[in-house]
């Protein structure tokens, strides 16, 4: 089907905007299935673009965007092409600092006029990078300036407005969906190192509310916010044994919020051995967690004792071929051996 | 310079004999030559944001091929300067913001053309500007850098800071100690370093926290076996490197880990002349450029690092590179030995 410049920006411009209190799921369509009879194929919050159509969408959101740097009272049309910016360009920066401005200036004037919403204009942010973000979109997934945008936006504008009437409520209103977004970005992007920065700065960020806090109750609240997240990434982090950013941030959360529970570190192990697992990533996590020493001594040792166990079960070893491979940098041997071997050489008792 | 993409692909057909592979230095100089032509491909626009950064790449992929004047020199200052803001910042393109990553790729070509006099004739006390607007990014409580007014913090801008810095002259705008202090919250236990303390360890930010300890002076705090070790495992029996564990190799990663490898005096931990096969296999013969694996598109991007790894590991023909700052190191020399 045939269409102007005008008419591809316009058709998305539309539809962002009559979905701009849902996440929507945007994906983008390869010109063998390009619909023939409507420029976009719609159905309901789903949306596929063709890829031809996104292009010229952007190329008509770019000339607009650049035009309100000479036009003030042309600030709606931008902000409604910086979001057409944005989708395909996420790295956008120009863009995106353009909409952290322009909700500035909303909050600004907010104090004086009553009819802006700025809760609606921030849940309105939110859900437009919840689509991006959880969308199949490659590239825009991992997008480091989108994820930089959504923590500044939260942090900036959004937590120090919340109130809420329970720990229970701030971690099954906030903190878990918040989560849960990564996740979702983690499994459209394995390893989208991004997203898990994004996890890793709002937690930081809930951590120093305590400061801000006086009500005592609420200091410990937020402690017990740490350990059901620190249960769902544990979770997250079983049903993905590659993702080395899971495990990264599982690894941060244990040593940052809480003592080091033993009781997860055998978890981990045990489901490991269970399902006999080799991933480089599982295993990376569990020789720092041994060899770090946050385990009490007596405790660290049989767990080296059961991975030897466990290796001489699993694996047929030539008694020969494991000492040579001990010292060997670049390894074939399996990763329980290389594990071992690493535990050995960098462990350490905190205790 | 634009970073469009392709037309061609990496990858050496089989029939090729492995004795035959070689670097096709005069495709990859008329790869580099022919990006900015490409005005009427739409992609040229997709990559505007980061079009100065490709401009550095460009230009030092060419002087590592030993064409430094490969692009013409006034065009690529005139370029640079449009991008320059008044309080010192450079954008990726004119009207962009300005933000670190592009003032670092703005100070880094400056540098290669050693054209910091025409700055000044262009811009009066234009050094002191750019040294003042990466200076103003420091985040005076924790040591590390913004990119911008917006905050948002990262080791990469702290070692491009650092970088920029020192090939101004002006590294004493900056609290190096502090910047030092947070590089080490930010070592893993693993022996890596991440964007942030108790963030992922990286190929690319390990990159980054080595280089600005090295510029520092301060690489007596890096456990060296231990983040050799790290950076060894990223080598893939292809021979190519990746950047974390379980990621495919990526040319690219030639140069983050090689380089780190290089400034802890451990490249000899990896496998150079496998390595070697690998980044040569990323190649187009026909159209020149570097793809991230055989196979792929090629970009200006990975251009640059493939070449910059194989400088590195002594490839025959290639200017030396300098593994902290990726510009030929003869430039380095020249840039910090006149601020002796």
């Amino acid at each position: 089907m045939e269409y102007s410049q005008d008419q591809a920006y316009n058709t998305l411009c539309e539809f962002f905007k009559a979905n701009e209190d849902a996440v929507v799921e945007i994906e983008v369509l390869p010109s063998a299935l390009s619909p023939a009879d409507s420029l976009v194929l719609q159905d309901g919050v789903n949306i596929g673009i063709p890829k031809t159509l996104l292009v010229q969408a952007y190329l008509k959101a770019h000339s607009l965007f650049f035009l309100r740097a000479n036009d003030p009272t042309n600030e709606l049309t931008a902000c409604e092409a910086s979001k057409i910016m944005l989708l395909f360009d996420p790295e956008h920066l120009t863009a995106a600092n353009f909409r952290k401005r322009r909700l500035i200036k909303l909050q600004d004037e907010s104090m004086k006029d009553t009819e802006i919403n700025m809760s609606r204009e921030i849940r309105r942010e939110l859900l437009f990078l919840d689509s991006i973000v959880t969308s199949p979109l490659h590239r825009q997934t991992k997008s480091p300036t989108l994820w930089f945008h959504r923590y500044w936006l939260v942090s900036n504008m959004l937590i120090n407005t919340m109130s809420f009437a329970s720990y229970d409520e701030l971690y099954s209103s906030f903190v878990k969906p918040e989560l849960e977004i990564v996740f979702k970005a983690g499994e459209r992007h394995p390893m989208n190192y991004y997203a898990w920065r994004y996890a890793n700065r709002l937690m930081k960020r809930l951590h120093t509310l305590d400061e801000h806090s006086h009500d005592e109750q609420f200091d410990l609240a937020i402690k017990y916010i740490y350990r059901p997240a620190t249960m769902i990434v544990e979770n997250w982090c079983l049903q993905h044994p590659s993702d080395h950013s899971g495990w990264s941030f599982l690894h941060f959360m244990l040593h940052s919020f809480s003592p080091l529970p033993e009781l997860i570190t055998c978890k981990i192990i045990d489901y490991t051995l269970k399902l006999q697992l080799e991933n480089e990533s599982t295993w990376g996590f569990i020789r720092i967690i041994v060899a770090e020493g946050f385990i009490p001594g007596g405790s660290q040792e049989n767990i080296i004792q059961r991975l030897i166990e466990y290796e001489n079960k699993r694996y047929t070893i030539d008694k020969t071929a494991r000492e040579i491979s001990s010292s060997s940098q670049i390894c074939n041997q399996n990763p329980c051996r290389k594990a071992i071997n690493w535990i050995e050489k960098n462990k350490q008792n905190i205790q | 310079m634009s970073l469009v993409s392709g037309p061609g692909r990496g990858g050496i057909t089989d029939d090729r004999l492995p004795h035959e592979l070689r670097l096709f230095v005069d495709k990859h100089v008329c790869y580099i030559q022919s990006l900015d032509t490409r005005k009427d491909e739409l992609e040229y626009w997709l990559t505007e944001h980061l079009r100065l950064s490709g401009l550095y790449w460009g230009l030092t992929a060419l002087h590592l091929l030993g064409r430094p004047d490969g692009l013409p020199r006034n065009e690529v200052l005139d370029f640079v300067m449009s991008c320059m803001h008044d309080n010192g910042g450079f954008g990726a393109a004119p009207g962009h913001d300005a933000h670190m990553l592009y003032t670092i790729s703005a100070v880094q070509i400056l540098a290669t053309l050693d054209a910091f006099g025409e700055l000044e004739e262009r811009v009066g006390g234009g050094r002191q500007k750019i040294g003042q607007y990466i200076a103003s990014l420091q985040d005076t409580t924790t040591g590390t850098f913004a990119g911008d007014e917006w905050g948002e913090t990262d080791t990469r801008f702290l070692y491009g800071a650092l970088n920029a810095l020192s090939l101004l002259g002006l590294l004493d705008l900056v609290n190096i100690n502090q910047a030092v202090e947070h590089i080490q919250e930010c070592a893993n236990f693993d022996g890596g370093y991440g964007t942030s303390p108790g963030a992922e360890s990286h190929a690319g930010q390990i990159f980054t926290c080595v280089a600005a300890l090295s510029i520092a002076g301060r690489l007596d705090l890096v456990d060296r076996d231990k983040l050799g070790g790290w950076l060894s495992e990223r080598q893939l029996k292809n021979g190519g490197l990746n950047g974390r564990p379980e990621k495919k190799e990526d040319v690219c990663y030639s140069w983050w880990v090689a380089s780190s490898l290089a400034m802890i005096g451990r490249l000899h931990w990896i496998d150079a002349e496998k390595l070697t096969k690998f980044i040569l296999n990323c190649q187009d013969p026909e159209l020149g450029g570097f793809a991230d694996r055989p196979g792929n598109m090629v970009d200006v991007f990975h251009t640059v690092f493939g070449i910059a790894g194989l400088s590195l590991v002594k490839y025959a023909g290639l200017v030396e590179v300098d593994p902290v700052y990726c510009m030929p190191l003869a430039v380095t020399k020249r840039a910090l030995g006149k601020l002796k």
